[in-house]
């Protein structure tokens, strides 16, 4: 699966902007050719130069190095978020799907009531209750998503629990965690894969979005949503400043949407279902 | 017999993922059992809407008067959470706050100064009628951009579809909102930056902005649907008794496929009015969106906790009316309703 994956020009493209955004975050230190909150009023707004690639911002600091800083920041809320979530959503719904009963129906109940709210209205009235800091924004991310994610898992799983090899494994002498961990969770763990990268798109998009607000992140934040906050006010005589961060989400959040559809398209064909 | 199906849930960003028709099981519920759990979950969703602002660290008198006063004294911050009933435990606050509700009243704004119930109804329905619009602009454009992606199926405007959704998909709307506004009000100005005088024109640019994302995620689901309602029978009669694949397309399939779509429409109907939180802020526009944010960046805590109630009790409306819609268009698919 993973050849006919790599295979799927859709995947690799998707892929190849992952591993981009993945390595700046890491290399951001090494990547920047200034520091991210260097202020020097003499030289603000520069335009491109040697000095500065994409020039100088509002406060004279580079834009390029906190472009390169705001894939750390997005990186490092968004995969932990997704991780925590990931994990959470997995075994919560595989469990209540397969326990069934009064568990399961607590379960629906619980997801419904979170699913009566927009999860970007959770998440901003949670980022400004808790305040700023990288654990509050992931604890946002978290609430206000993974009883999206838990659903559809509980779904899938009941959709496993029905099958030969559930009874089988059953009547083989599993526990009952036995069955749900090495039995149903690998098999529905591609869908939960497409589902995830899908997922850590809707969440830079979410992240970028309160941070616009001024939510989450400290001011003057390297931060993409935070430097489209910064440059709103400059908007008719500098636009590019605006042009630039946004760019940065789109093309990040795209990475993780080809490759999740691309991957999509291999776990569950089109016409699979019919 | 429920294999004309399609099954759909959404993940957060309410992007719909299709599952396998065999999804179907269970969740049969009868009228009177989705009664009971719509008020479990309005009884759930007015504990949320308290809780998510009640369980701050920061103590809310102080981090207002900070923001709003000068010359903090702390004898100003303790007189400041008498007024605003934080001296109380947590669940006293509640349940003061949810009998307010019921005589429509939800506590005074710290921002305004003016009962938080009047606030509401003054900006939602500008919010209202932003989402409205863009609900009518993803269904404009869905609509059409599905049928002919479907009836021409990996023809060269189905690829280029498929190219477009995955930007719109990708794109902060919020920026989008940025970048209209630069094409149509700075360099073509077409649009005022600020439009003033209310009326249609001033929300045509954010409700555009507001409809992308949604609408990309709708052309891929309608796609879907349409296409595997032209995997069925009735579709091969009808092309037998010799009718024109368009005839076909658009008189028999479309109408089959009109009650799950509009069914989708209903739902996403609660995206767009979250999605406004950002956007009214861009577009200066006085709204529900933007008075919640103001909100949450000034610990209004009044504010936010009604704003997200009502919020949540419109989304909660909506998805209920999508079910009903459903149930009356598609009786056969109503037993499906809980668990999309």
């Amino acid at each position: 699966m993973l050849k006919k994956t790599l295979r799927n020009p859709q995947a690799a493209a998707g892929l190849a902007i992952i591993a981009l955004f993945l390595l700046t975050a890491v290399f951001a230190p090494a990547l920047a050719p200034n520091s991210t909150d260097a202020i020097d009023v003499m030289s603000k707004y520069l335009s491109a130069g040697a000095r500065f690639p994409l020039g100088t911002d509002q406060l004279g600091r580079c834009v390029l190095s906190r472009l390169i800083y705001g894939a750390r920041s997005s990186a490092m809320i968004v995969l932990p978020s997704l991780a925590v979530i990931g994990f959470c959503g997995v075994v919560c719904g595989a469990s209540a799907a397969y326990i069934g009963g009064a568990a399961e129906r607590a379960f629906i109940v619980v997801c419904d009531v979170f699913m009566a709210f927009p999860p970007l209205v959770i998440a901003i009235s949670l980022v400004g209750a808790l305040g700023q800091g990288m654990l509050n924004i992931i604890a946002a991310v978290f609430f206000s998503a993974w009883v999206w994610f838990a659903k559809v898992v509980r779904t899938w799983a009941a959709i496993e629990k029905g099958k030969d090899y559930v009874t089988a494994s059953k009547i083989a002498g599993c526990t009952r965690a036995g069955v749900i961990f090495r039995h149903i969770i690998p098999n529905i763990l591609p869908q939960c894969v497409v589902y995830l990268s899908t997922g850590v798109a809707s969440a830079i998009l979410m992240v970028s979005g309160f941070s616009f607000l001024g939510l989450g992140f400290e001011a003057g934040a390297a931060e993409w949503g935070a430097m489209l906050n910064d440059a709103q006010a400059n908007f008719h005589t500098h636009p590019e400043l605006l042009v630039y961060p946004g760019l940065c989400v789109l093309i990040a959040a795209a990475g993780f949407n080809l490759f999740g559809e691309a991957l999509r398209d291999v776990v569950t064909p089109e016409g699979a279902g019919q | 017999m429920l294999d004309f199906l399609v099954f759909v849930q959404y993940n957060f960003s309410g992007e719909a993922i299709i599952l396998n028709n065999n999804a179907l099981i269970s969740a049969m519920r009868t009228a009177a059992g989705r009664a009971v759990m719509l008020l479990v979950v309005l009884f759930g969703v007015s504990v949320m809407s308290f809780g998510l602002s009640a369980i701050s660290p920061v103590d809310p008198a102080e981090a207002f008067a900070r923001r709003t006063m000068f010359n903090v004294t702390p004898e100003k911050i303790d007189e400041l959470r008498v007024q605003m009933g934080a001296d109380k435990p947590v669940h006293i606050r509640y349940l003061r706050w949810l009998r307010g509700i019921f005589s429509g009243d939800l506590g005074t704004s710290l921002m305004t100064r003016k009962p938080v119930a009047r606030d509401i109804a003054e900006r939602l329905p500008l919010t209202l009628k932003l989402s409205g619009l863009a609900l009518l602009l993803v269904a404009a454009a869905s609509v059409p951009a599905a049928a002919v992606c479907a009836s021409r199926k990996n023809g060269v405007f189905d690829h280029i579809t498929r190219g477009v959704t995955v930007i719109g998909l990708s794109v902060p709307n919020f920026w989008l909102g940025f970048l209209l506004l630069l094409v149509f009000a700075v360099i073509f100005p077409v649009f005022r930056v600020v439009e003033t005088g209310g009326g249609l024109r001033a929300l045509i640019l954010p409700a555009a902005a507001l409809a992308v994302p949604i609408a990309s995620s709708c052309v891929r689901v309608f796609r879907a649907t349409i296409l595997s309602e032209m995997n069925k029978d009735y579709v091969t009669y009808a092309g037998a008794r010799g009718l024109s694949p368009e005839r076909v397309l658009w008189a028999h399939v479309m109408k089959n496929a009109f009650p799950p779509m509009l069914t989708m429409l209903c739902q996403y109907f609660g995206y767009l009015l979250a999605g406004c939180a950002v956007l009214e802020k861009i577009f200066s526009l006085k709204g529900l969106g933007s008075y919640l944010a103001d909100a949450v960046l000034g610990r209004d805590l009044p504010a936010i906790n009604g704003c997200v109630l009502v919020v949540a009790l419109i989304f909660v409306a909506a998805n209920t009316f999508a079910d009903l819609v459903n149930a009356r268009l598609a009786p056969r698919m109503a037993h499906t309703g809980g668990d999309a």
